[in-house]
């Protein structure tokens, strides 16, 4: 079971995750790892003696542990055990191999609820960045590319883990009706973006949106930061949005800068650009914008997005130039693609019916 | 014989109601938020059932509140018929101005007695 997390998530990975504290106790851990537990003492004084050693700056996470140490376990061929440092869930092992196939998503299930799409979705950021791993070759596996793969992993573990806690309520995706509106308003005064930005609203009737508000905002929130990154200092930011058909589209722009560049998928950040703590931030601003794309996907949404050109090789998380997020208005996305739950629906609206039609057949003078 | 509008944006829930009420009122349909704003332009009708959650930029509480704002159609009686169950959500169309509130999947008995009794 792991902490704040849907342990559903994790526990579908061939790939093992132990969370430990800053003791090397273990305080989670998913199915995947349970051959390696408990931890021989030998481990567990190597890792405490990393974790030492990364307070005071003299070890820089990710580190290869040994776990076998003073055991009479054979390591398997190919296995990669690391040790990261994770500011929400304190210290993560990772245990890694290249020669096991990666987990793929089971395919979503007719009856599968909202909330189980949401985490099967979240858990398919973290798989694809373990199959980016798997695709390393020999030399990469030796090499940066290897450290950068299982921060990236560390950094969505994070973002995952940061999601969980802001959540922490019966349902993981509600369906509230929402207006877009008043939540992109609500966006811009929580970023206190007043002065040279501006939210507009084309005056036509406006659908509402039926999704989750706190997904929602998140959403918008990491859209309205990444255009505000590459702003300059007398830029501005203009969002707006308008109903077009059964969709609401919201668009927004920076002005004044460099030309753009148009790019369909966020970049990946590159191995040999990963060393310091302000590169670090940087994964979790690209982690951001995956789950950012996610929860848009999840409502049934389309988001375009187009960056600013590079400006110096350690931009791995490239400042957004504009983007156009459309939305579907008036019906929940989960409602509108799956069948099954209106067919299950129109089942119990036919037994109700039944049972009307046997009572009054049972009671003629009625 | 008195008016009733049924909108939803499922056919089978309308035919449903429909097929119901046929027999003792006169039927219209709607299967979004839009056309069911032109039917009670354009008649209007003593009651509406009306569907919550529908495509495109009306969606049944943006109806039940373009109904109640306006002097020459707020009498019209409307009753909600919908898959959000939650007290919430029949706390707010009752605050916006719904008579009635219905779950689906409701009980069409319960639905002629209420309409029979708001319509006699």
């Amino acid at each position: 079971m792991l902490l704040d997390i849907d342990s559903s998530i994790l526990d579908a990975m061939n790939e093992g995750i132990i969370l430990i504290n800053y003791k090397a106790q273990v305080i989670g851990h998913n199915k995947a790892s349970e051959a390696w537990l408990p931890l021989s003492n030998a481990a567990i004084l190597t890792i405490r003696r990393f974790i030492a050693q990364g307070l005071v700056g003299i070890t820089q996470f990710p580190v290869q542990v040994d776990l076998l140490q003073d055991s009479n376990a054979v390591s398997p061929l190919g296995v990669h055990t690391w040790l990261c440092k994770n500011s929400m869930l304190d210290y993560v092992i990772f245990i890694v191999s290249p020669l096991q196939p990666v987990a793929h998503l089971a395919p979503v299930a007719k009856t599968e609820t909202t909330d189980q799409r949401f985490m099967a979705l979240m858990g398919d950021q973290i798989r694809q960045k373990i199959a980016q791993f798997h695709a390393l070759t020999p030399t990469e596996m030796a090499d940066t590319a290897l450290k950068a793969n299982i921060l990236q992993i560390d950094a969505l573990l994070e973002e995952i883990a940061n999601l969980s806690v802001l959540k922490q309520r019966d349902q993981v995706f509600s369906s509230e009706r929402i207006d877009i509106n008043e939540l992109i308003r609500g966006v811009f005064n929580q970023l206190e973006l007043t002065n040279y930005h501006e939210f507009d609203t084309v005056k036509t009737p406006q659908g509402v949106i039926y999704g989750d508000a706190i997904w929602l905002s998140y959403a918008f929130n990491v859209l309205l930061a990444a255009l505000m990154r590459g702003l300059t200092p007398k830029g501005s930011l203009y969002v707006k949005s308008r109903q077009l058909g059964d969709f609401v589209v919201v668009s927004g722009r920076s002005v004044l800068h460099e030309p753009k560049m148009s790019e369909q998928n966020y970049p990946s950040p590159d191995a040999s650009q990963i060393e310091s703590p302000e590169k670090n931030e940087t994964l979790h601003l690209a982690a951001r914008m995956l789950m950012c794309q996610r929860i848009c996907e999840l409502h049934g949404g389309f988001l375009k997005m187009e960056f600013q050109p590079v400006t110096c090789d350690t931009d791995v998380a490239r400042p957004v130039d504009s983007f156009v997020l459309t939305l579907r208005s008036g019906l929940p996305e989960h409602e509108r693609s799956r069948v099954s739950c209106s067919e299950c629906r129109l089942n119990l609206q036919a037994q109700a019916y039944a049972a009307d039609i046997a009572q009054l057949l049972s009671n003629p003078a009625s | 014989m008195s008016q009733i509008l049924i909108v939803d944006d499922h056919s089978d829930i309308r035919r449903l109601l429909s097929v119901t009420l046929g027999k003792d009122f006169s039927i219209a349909e709607a299967e979004d938020g839009m056309a069911a704003l032109e039917v009670i332009r354009r008649l209007p009708p003593q009651l509406v059932l009306l569907d919550v959650m529908m495509p495109g930029e009306v969606d049944g509480l943006a109806v039940l509140d373009a109904i109640k704002s306006d002097p020459k159609t707020k009498s019209i009686l409307v009753a909600m018929i919908t898959a959000r169950g939650q007290a919430m959500d029949s706390e707010e169309a009752r605050r916006r101005g719904a008579d009635a509130y219905f779950v689906k999947p409701f009980s069409p008995l319960q639905v002629v007695t209420w309409v029979r009794d708001k319509l006699k």
